[in-house]
């Protein structure tokens, strides 16, 4: 263990190109949180192309840093102008707007940059105190089991998309895996959906399904209804950097709160499908809740803003614990990463721990010197990647719209890889129109070609036998009781999740 | 008339009937995945027209700002009654939102250009399609002057195109027009 550890910080610090890279992905990340529009769901998808064909290590430090960051900056408008990034960023806006409004917008910020740094440190170092934890129960998984884990997977997913989505994102997540077996079958030989069309004859390109169902509906999405702040009063945007590092101070003087509220971070981030949003507000509530004075909260309380930037950067080490070992993303966010991890030729299971335990190790250490250098760097720069708030979205949107196309056709340099982006790009567009979540979606798709091998390999050695493995059967349980709690929910009207949690 | 509430719905039970269809047609290994995923796949699809028309056809509008919402999320969570003061966001900012009218309307004008651009790359390239798309776009719809549209084009393609190509040594799709014409010359 201590010799991976080892190692995967050498790859990381002994190699200029990788930190090069890194500090590449820092700024990008950064920039992408803090400008309109542009999550980063969409940045890593618009990542994926360029980094096709690059080392593994070095493609796989550069977008989860750049994944990891994201948030970071993303809290700026919701404090300075009361306009939330994303669902992570609203609760933060509860308590850093007023403070804003008392003129203390420079603490806010300060301490919310720091506790967000802070979070995602804790939350790297939550995820490598689970190793040798969750070491055996890795180990012990077979071929059967990871066919489970994929049907798990979009399960988790679509049970977390909200009231009365979870047969939306079930069929989402099959038409993923529907559309992975386009292409030579690996058992016959014989090609399937393909037609005489050879460019089929390898499969869908997952890079331009990813960017048809997500990158595509959302710049329509947002050239449509517009939403980027276009004006704002140069007063409303002036803070002085003595409170910006009064800010940071508030941070290790709430040391309880924030060691608390990572923790809870992280753990959330392990379940599969909650986010960031989830552990934003309850880790809020965990405030509110243990606060000596309540009624502080929602209106200006310091401690409102430290709890939910911890929580929400902190479960992103966490998510990353089921996504690399188990293959189930713990967002929608990481579906996509795990999406380009598997491009990058790494392959979620128990080979994590067995061949790449050095590589796990490099992306903890990643997750640690990023959020480092992002925290030092935004507490210098955040005057000037708040102007990025301002920038028109419908500005951005033909750019990225050329970088997508771009992206479709150089990973394979096929010109019918654009034929299919906007094929796709409609299904992906229905999607969102009708409220469907798409996460399920990139799941089935990456997942589907996994869960063919391992169904074929279950049944060559056990037969129809592998599902009552104990563990098999363990699995099935919780797909079933996920299913059956979703409808009795439904059944009841209540609400599981907030809308949107896993879309 | 049956109204179609959600035509997703049926859209995806249509593409999983067909590929279950024209998955009979192949040798046994072959399409036992394609029916292990398309059958419950289709049940399910059944499963959710139904929920679908069984859905209240309009529930209680909720009227409610984003902060009352989440004043009522926490006061759940902590069994405390809420009470947040940022209502609204900061004076002097404003957000432009279109309204859902003419959201629907731009979606279609949007549609339009990304499949005249993807024509473009086909028939003429990224290096001609790519500054045109951006042109228009930036001139028609983000209401850039024409000096500025093609500033922005030249930078924009520059830093895509020119760094893709000779940073990252990308070939890129040259059109099937411009090949030919090229060929001519």
């Amino acid at each position: 263990m201590m010799d991976a550890m080892g190692a995967g910080l050498w790859a990381l610090i002994g190699s200029a190109q990788t930190m090069g890279l890194m500090l590449v992905a820092v700024f990008i990340g950064l920039v992408v949180g803090a400008t309109p529009g542009i999550g980063g769901r969409l940045s890593i998808a618009l990542a994926i192309p360029f980094v096709f064909g690059m080392d593994m290590t070095q493609g796989a430090v550069f977008l989860l840093t750049m994944h990891a960051v994201n948030g970071t900056s993303g809290q700026i408008s919701s404090i300075m102008f009361g306009v939330p990034g994303d669902g992570d960023d609203a609760a933060t806006t509860i308590d850093g707007y007023p403070m804003a409004k008392k003129g203390e917008a420079g603490r806010a910020l300060g301490a919310s940059i720091t506790a967000s740094g802070v979070g995602g440190i804790i939350g790297a170092g939550v995820f490598a105190v689970m190793i040798p934890v969750l070491e055996p129960v890795v180990l012990a998984f077979s071929p059967a089991e990871f066919f489970l884990l994929a049907i798990l997977g979009i399960t988790f997913i679509a049970f977390l998309a909200g009231k009365g989505q979870i047969f939306k994102g079930i069929i989402v997540g099959l038409f993923g895996m529907m559309l992975a077996t386009v292409g030579m079958d690996p058992q016959t030989g014989s090609p399937r959906y393909a037609g005489d069309y050879l460019f089929l004859w390898d499969g869908l390109s997952v890079v331009t399904c990813v960017l048809a169902v997500f990158a595509v509906p959302e710049m329509i999405a947002l050239a449509s209804r517009g939403g980027s702040i276009s004006a704002v009063s140069a007063q409303t945007a002036s803070f002085s950097y003595k409170q910006l590092f009064q800010g940071v101070l508030e941070v290790p003087r709430h040391w309880g709160l924030v060691l608390r509220t990572s923790m809870i971070g992280a753990l959330i981030g392990m379940i599969p499908g909650l986010g960031g949003s989830a552990a934003a507000w309850m880790c809020y509530g965990h405030a509110v809740q243990t606060s000596k004075t309540p009624e502080r909260f929602g209106h200006g309380a310091v401690e409102g803003v430290i709890a939910p930037e911890t929580a929400s950067n902190a479960k992103e080490g966490g998510s990353l614990l089921p996504t690399l070992f188990f293959g189930i993303p713990g967002s929608s966010g990481m579906a996509v990463l795990m999406g380009a991890f598997l491009i990058l030729g790494i392959q979620p299971g128990p080979a994590m721990i067995t061949k790449h335990l050095d590589l796990v190790w490099t992306l903890i250490w990643a997750l640690v010197l990023g959020n480092l250098i992002a925290v030092s760097f935004l507490l210098f720069i955040t005057r000037w990647v708040a102007l990025l708030t301002f920038v028109n979205g419908a500005v951005l949107v033909p750019f990225i719209l050329v970088l997508v196309t771009v992206g479709a056709y150089a990973n394979e340099g096929q010109w019918e890889n654009l034929i299919i982006l906007l094929g796709i790009s409609v299904i992906g567009w229905g999607l969102m129109r009708w409220d469907w979540p798409r996460a399920p979606f990139v799941i089935g798709l990456v997942l589907g070609k996994v869960a063919e091998e391992s169904l074929h390999k279950a049944l060559g050695l056990w037969g129809m036998g592998f599902f009552t493995r104990p563990l098999s059967l363990v699995l099935i349980a919780m797909i079933v009781a996920t299913i059956g709690y979703a409808i009795y929910t439904n059944a009841r009207g209540k609400n599981v999740m907030p809308a949107g949690a896993g879309s | 008339m049956i109204k179609v509430r959600d035509p997703m719905t049926y859209f995806m039970f249509a593409v999983f009937a067909v590929m279950v269809y024209v998955a009979f047609g192949y040798p046994e290994g072959a399409r036992f995945m394609p029916l292990v995923v398309g059958a419950p796949a289709l049940l399910l699809c059944v499963l959710q027209m139904v929920l679908d028309r069984r859905a209240a056809p309009t529930g209680p509008k909720d009227d409610r700002s984003d902060m009352e919402k989440a004043e009522e999320r926490v006061s759940l969570m902590t069994g405390r009654r809420m009470e947040f003061d940022a209502a609204q966001i900061a004076p002097g900012v404003h957000v432009m939102e279109n309204e859902a009218s003419v959201a629907a309307k731009r979606e279609f004008i949007i549609w339009a250009y990304i499949i005249a651009f993807v024509a473009g790359i086909l028939i003429l390239g990224f290096y001609i399609a790519a500054p045109l798309f951006l042109l228009f776009y930036l001139r028609f719809e983000a209401l850039c002057t024409w000096t500025r549209a093609a500033l922005y084009s030249a930078i924009g393609c520059g830093l895509i195109l020119g760094g893709l190509t000779l940073g990252l040594k990308l070939q890129l799709h040259t059109g099937f027009l411009t090949t030919l014409a090229l060929g001519y010359l």
